[in-house]
């Protein structure tokens, strides 16, 4: 395994190290011909050639998935600066956290099998988006069962004893004609409550209908065109949708409430495994640093969180002036895990 | 004036108690029954029917829509009025696609109420105004897709332009300052809006639609 005395047995113990290590390694030099490498890295790449036959080959010969690696590698090479850090690479179906540094005249790259990692992250994270919305639904349904009949029931009472009372009555008291308004205003403020606890519209007629409720709405309070586009046709998980429409509306009303924007483009875009959701806005941006330290910029964490549990990544890019821009992608199906 | 017999579905008693006093102010309205689910509707049915059936969309288990769907296959002669607290188009449109005739918010006054069952009685349509104005938005937006081009946002313009003139994805990551990643994801939902099989597809829409025509580049 190497040039030096095979006899020594330190050599032996640390060849052992190198080939039982729980993690896949292997060392490059400064040209990039391999030096040192172990089984678990070969598997992890799914490189077919035996260690011997590996030994002083050329690494990119060898190494042309995953994309990113190679790229990284290639780049090392080139500049001769030999350093990286792959915190996610997905391969197959697992995923693995590269790293690679300068050690004496070589370079050292390890890769770490982190796909239970990610996926008891995404659980914890499903787990705790569950439990919320169970709560969401459980107030919610409260809020339409027992407050909102019982508002229609005042109304209907307080209409007819306006009636009862007559005209005249009415002007000798003061604030009669604020009742019905107020309570009108009240059942307005539970039904908006009720829907954004638990957006029944969602169950009922789907993501795409849902959302395109929600940009109808928006574009009714006259401040904005809300463009939206669907091209989606694969059926979608419950927890899914109801993820993706949650991370929309937080999307959209950040967008409504922060961006002074004109127009907002808001799109379902279907692809072979994943859905993917646009929202881009022509406002004035914001400085993603000063959000955060305004409200925590919790709303936009919590899509990132949601985003993760549900399998998938979101990307977001607000330069000041040059409007806002996030992509969510998740895949149709939960991971069953 | 002829008798309006009316049934009240709504899985709120409170409520179904308030409408019911309300209308029997009406010497025209005689509530002939209350029901609390679609099922004791259906049941209701068998025994008599009403002009109107003041029907609630969300009844908890049950489901308003299905259940005027079957009233008006099975009684053709009953009028159905939704009554909701749902004012979303999506809504509206299925019960009117169902066979209701009028669609009516709960937070509506006595004399709205009144218009609304004396006209979809007589089996004429009814749409308080807040419905209407919805129903109209609903329609505007149904009528201003365009069929036949797909609209693509400024950044995705802005990308396409960079693609078809031969920018990689690295390049174009480090140009606009976003990951390769997330170029990549472009290119994929712009292969997919447009209807694409690669870059060539994408290079080919972008010269036809004028896209590199003001490069110096």
């Amino acid at each position: 395994m190497s040039d030096r005395n095979v006899n020594d047995p330190l050599v032996s113990v640390l060849d052992a190290i190198v080939q039982q290590a729980p993690y896949g390694i292997i060392t490059i030099d400064q040209q990039g011909s391999i030096q040192i490498a172990n089984q678990t890295l070969l598997n992890q790449l799914a490189i077919e050639q035996s260690l011997p036959e590996v030994k002083g080959k050329q690494v990119l010969d060898l190494v042309q998935k995953p994309v990113e690696l190679r790229q990284k590698l290639r780049s090392c090479l080139k500049r001769r600066r030999f350093k990286f850090n792959i915190k996610k690479q997905v391969f197959g179906s697992s995923i693995y956290a590269i790293r690679g540094r300068k050690v004496l005249d070589s370079m050292l790259i390890t890769i770490e099998d982190m796909t239970e990692h990610h996926r008891s992250q995404e659980r914890a994270l499903l787990a705790l988006s569950e439990g919320q919305e169970q709560e969401r639904r459980r107030i919610a349904r409260d809020l339409h069962d027992d407050i909102g009949p019982v508002l229609s029931a005042i109304r209907i009472l307080v209409e007819d004893m306006h009636e009862q009372i007559g005209e005249e009555g009415l002007r000798n008291l003061p604030g009669s004609d604020q009742t019905l308004l107020l309570l009108d205003q009240a059942a307005s403020d539970i039904r908006q409550l009720s829907h954004d606890l638990m957006p029944k519209v969602l169950e009922d007629f789907g993501l795409e209908r849902a959302l395109e409720q929600y940009c109808q709405r928006l574009r009714g309070k006259g401040k904005l065109d809300v463009v939206f586009l669907s091209t989606i046709s694969t059926e979608i998980d419950h927890e899914v949708a109801l993820g993706v429409y949650r991370m929309a509306q937080e999307l959209m009303r950040n967008s409504f409430k922060h961006a002074q924007a004109k127009t907002m483009h808001v799109q379902l875009i279907g692809h072979a495994d994943t859905l993917v959701l646009q929202v881009e806005d022509d406002g004035q941006g914001f400085d993603l640093q000063a959000m955060r330290e305004k409200d925590g910029g919790i709303g936009l964490e919590n899509v990132r969180y949601r985003a993760a549990s549900l399998g998938g990544n979101f990307e977001l890019d607000a330069k000041p002036g040059q409007g806002v821009w996030c992509l969510i992608e998740v895949p149709y199906k939960l991971n069953e895990a | 004036m002829k008798q309006i017999d009316i049934i009240i579905a709504d899985d709120h008693r409170i409520f179904r108690e308030g409408v019911r006093a309300l209308l029997e102010r009406e010497a025209q309205f005689n509530v002939i029954g209350e029901a609390a689910s679609a099922e004791e509707l259906m049941a209701m049915l068998t025994e008599k029917q009403p002009c109107v059936v003041l029907m609630d969309i969300d009844m908890g288990e049950s489901n308003g829509i299905d259940a005027t769907e079957q009233i008006r296959k099975v009684y053709p002669e009953v009028e159905v009025l939704a009554l909701s607290m749902h004012s979303e188009s999506n809504y509206i449109v299925r019960m009117l696609d169902v066979g209701a005739k009028g669609y009516i918010l709960k937070n509506t006054g006595r004399e709205e109420m009144a218009a609304a069952i004396r006209t979809v009685a007589a089996g004429d349509s009814y749409f308080s105004s807040k419905v209407s104005t919805q129903l109209l938005a609903h329609l505007n937006q149904r009528n201003k897709k365009p069929k036949t081009e797909v609209p693509l946002t400024p950044r995705e313009l802005e990308i396409l332009r960079l693609i078809a003139s031969e920018y990689s994805n690295p390049e174009i990551a480090e140009k606009l300052f976003i990951s390769v990643r997330t170029v990549d994801t472009h290119r994929r939902n712009l292969l997919e809006k447009l209807n694409l099989k690669n870059t060539a597809g994408l290079v080919k829409y972008a010269i036809k639609q004028g896209l590199l025509d003001d490069q110096a580049e």
